[in-house]
């Protein structure tokens, strides 16, 4: 973004997208809880038939949008959990990747969701990202 | 600036992101604003929305999104000179010179900024109107 392109919008105009983003944040929670939900119900079928694809299809999709999103909407602990679940099942095929190892990364999420965890990836976090890698076998 | 009578079509297959966007561009007082879910569906929108800016997401189906843009600079149902913002996956060196080579105009990369969205998007809707006002000062 140059200087000059900032000056031709203004203060008032940062001043209202800021505005306007602190709302739509707060409308995302909604979303998020619904996007957890999804990914709750495609786990308990991936869980039920481990040998369908369907279920992490869906999955990876609802982890690419919220990994596209909930950094943009203040949540960004949900982004980069999201972000890590897209690199798991991206190329996997069924039975690739553990039942633990994803209900992990949903179960973060949820708690991203239940605790109303917004702002920047603090210590705690971080922490918790770390675990998830581990589960993961990343670490 | 003030972005009042021009128009914006944005691309997107997320209903959320595409009211995101809509919605800030009414920072800038830009009210006219179109949704497509994909660059096909687009495709329709564009003839007969005749946008000032396209707004189109690179990371769904990067292929069919190329193709759109390259499309558009063919003139194929569209005004070849509209600028086109894609909102990537990254702005690596590699993804920006492949903008460049199709005709895209700027790229941000997902998850957006939503002043840096907006910032770009005045940038390239300034450029276009004072591109248009000095072409109408040409003609005279």
């Amino acid at each position: 973004m140059s200087d000059r392109a900032a000056k031709k919008i203004g203060d008032d105009a940062t001043l209202r997208v800021a505005r306007m983003v602190e709302r739509l944040s707060d409308e995302y929670a909604a979303v998020l809880a619904a996007e957890t939900g999804r990914m709750e119900t495609h786990l308990a079928r991936m869980r039920a038939a481990p040998e369908d694809g369907d279920a992490p299809r869906a999955m990876f999709r609802i982890a690419h949008d919220i990994k596209g999103q909930a950094a943009t909407f203040d949540r960004p602990l949900a982004g980069a959990v999201a972000g890590r679940l897209c690199g798991l099942l991206r190329e996997a095929a069924p039975g690739d990747v553990s039942s633990e190892t994803i209900a992990a990364h949903v179960a973060l999420l949820r708690r991203v969701v239940d605790d109303r965890l917004r702002g920047a990836i603090d210590a705690d976090g971080a922490a918790l990202l770390e675990r998830l890698d581990r589960a993961a076998g990343l670490r | 600036m003030r972005g009042q009578g021009l128009r914006v079509l944005v691309v997107d297959a997320n209903a959320h992101i595409r009211r995101l966007i809509a919605t800030l561009l009414g920072a800038l007082e830009i009210t006219d604003v179109s949704e497509a879910r994909s660059p096909s569906a687009a495709a329709s929108v564009l003839a007969e929305h005749r946008p000032d800016l396209v707004v189109v997401d690179w990371t769904n189906d990067p292929v069919e999104t190329l193709l759109f843009v390259h499309r558009i600079r063919r003139g194929e149902g569209a005004d070849r000179q509209v600028p086109v913002l894609a909102l990537a996956a990254s702005t690596h060196h590699a993804v920006l010179e492949e903008a460049r080579e199709v005709g895209i105009d700027d790229v941000i990369a997902k998850p957006i900024s939503a002043v840096d969205l907006i910032h770009r998007a005045a940038a390239l809707l300034d450029e276009r109107v004072n591109g248009r006002m000095a072409l109408g000062a040409a003609a005279q």
